[in-house]
């Protein structure tokens, strides 16, 4: 099944585009973090969360659209 | 005080009610930098009675392109003294209390207690983390801002038994993740954008009205305007976690305060440096002047010397790397505003005759 995500902050440098279209095998948090650190293996050592529908998803929680956002930590101050 | 403050008392929702609670307010605001300076600028104008800013830094040239509290003039002087001399211009009516000290977790709590709010204008995630935790453990409302070149966050956290930082990320990045703040390049409107976003949601906790960001983060990218507004639960496991500690514990990364490395073409001529040589005697160049300390790395101690005096402390050798060694052993033994110089002892010999 392909999905979009967005990234956000250093993300955007890390996979050069601000969003894409990307295939997962599972629809759940564990499935598109595995299809991303495949697609980019730098996500592997990065600190990022997912959101759907406005919320947080949690470690367990399985995809209810195919819209995703991915975002790191910000530090800057 | 009822003319300064006509305009907020004429809204329905403030009111003079209102702005007494303005004015029974005590805000602190961690970090007197891009967030800080508007955040600050405009909880004074507002009216809050007693504002704190803890800042250890001094002014930098690059540091005003975004820092609108200081000017040329104030360059290597300290943050916090300055933006509490030009708050008390802007509003005499108002207390302000400057620290200029880092905060650590041996000071924090102390701190951090008078106040009701706290505000996070820091630029690292050592801060932020502590900032959290102590709210955690003193329970205060922390309203959170952070920046990434064009795009910012914001959220509030702690209030009024909503989640915390840790419940949004956990623990800090590892090492090397995230760029460090000297290293990270930011639009200069970008921390105004955001800081008064935090200075909204401070005067919003205070008189009760609107929707709290508590619960959800705001995200913001000023290329484009894209927002969203995420929610998150409070995690409870977390946050007894770190309620069981008497007091907050360090957490560990790479950024601003541990990493510290800064390289010759950030620095200006006209900072506040002392120099410190931790090469052997007899290596070469040898460099002398007024500025300059010697201090081997064999015989290194690392207080020897070497005050919290506002200056900016960097350390070199012949690489980066011995000089890495006594920075991270001067900031483990309290020295603040210490860095470790990405050049060489030649690099620096230039760079010194250049900037005479």
């Amino acid at each position: 099944m392909n999905i979009t995500v967005t990234y956000f902050g250093k993300l955007i440098e890390l996979t050069g585009r601000t969003s894409e279209d990307i295939t997962i095998e599972e629809s759940s948090v564990v499935g598109v973090k595995t299809a991303l650190e495949k697609a980019h293996p730098a996500f592997k050592n990065m600190t990022y969360q997912l959101a759907e529908n406005n919320s947080i998803l949690q470690q367990e929680d399985t995809l209810q659209t195919r819209a995703l956002d991915v975002f790191p930590p910000f530090s800057g101050g | 005080m009822n003319e300064r403050y006509r305009r907020h008392i004429q809204l329905d929702e403030v009111g003079s009610s209102g702005q007494q609670k303005l004015s029974n307010a005590k805000v602190l605001v961690v970090g007197a930098g891009g967030l800080g300076c508007p955040i600050l600028q405009y909880l004074a104008t507002s009216g809050i009675g007693t504002l704190g800013i803890v800042d250890f830094d001094t002014v930098s040239v690059s540091n005003l392109h975004r820092q609108i509290l200081y000017t040329a003039n104030d360059v290597g002087k300290h943050k916090a003294e300055v933006a509490r001399q030009q708050l008390q211009h802007l509003n005499p009516d108002i207390i302000v209390e400057a620290y200029t000290t880092a905060l650590t977790v041996d000071n924090c709590l102390n701190i951090l207690k008078p106040y009701d709010i706290i505000v996070d204008g820091t630029d690292n995630f050592v801060t932020r983390y502590l900032i959290n935790d102590a709210c955690l453990l003193l329970d205060k409302p922390m309203v959170f801002g952070a920046l990434y070149k064009f795009e910012g966050q914001v959220s509030v956290f702690n209030h009024q038994n909503g989640p915390s930082y840790r419940c949004l990320f956990p623990n800090p990045p590892a090492k090397n993740e995230v760029p460090n703040c000297n290293d990270t390049g930011v639009l200069g409107v970008l921390p105004g954008i955001i800081g008064l976003l935090q200075a909204t949601e401070v005067l919003k906790i205070i008189l009760g009205i609107g929707e709290v960001l508590s619960g959800k983060i705001l995200f913001l990218n000023t290329l484009t305007y894209q927002q969203r507004i995420l929610k998150f639960p409070r995690n409870e496991a977390i946050i007894k976690g770190v309620k069981k500690n008497v007091k907050p514990k360090a957490v560990s990364t790479d950024d601003c305060i541990f990493t510290t490395s800064l390289s010759l073409n950030t620095i200006e001529a006209t900072d506040n440096i002392v120099w410190i040589d931790v090469r052997e005697n007899g290596e070469t160049p040898e460099l002398y002047g007024e500025h300059i300390l010697k201090m081997p790395l064999s015989s290194f101690e690392s207080s020897q010397n070497l005050q919290n005096d506002g200056k900016r402390h960097i350390f070199f050798c012949q690489s980066g790397i011995r000089s890495q060694k006594a920075t991270n052993l001067a900031i483990e033994s309290g020295l603040m505003n210490c860095f470790s110089l990405k050049e060489g002892a030649h690099e620096l010999k230039r760079w010194l005759t250049q900037n005479k």
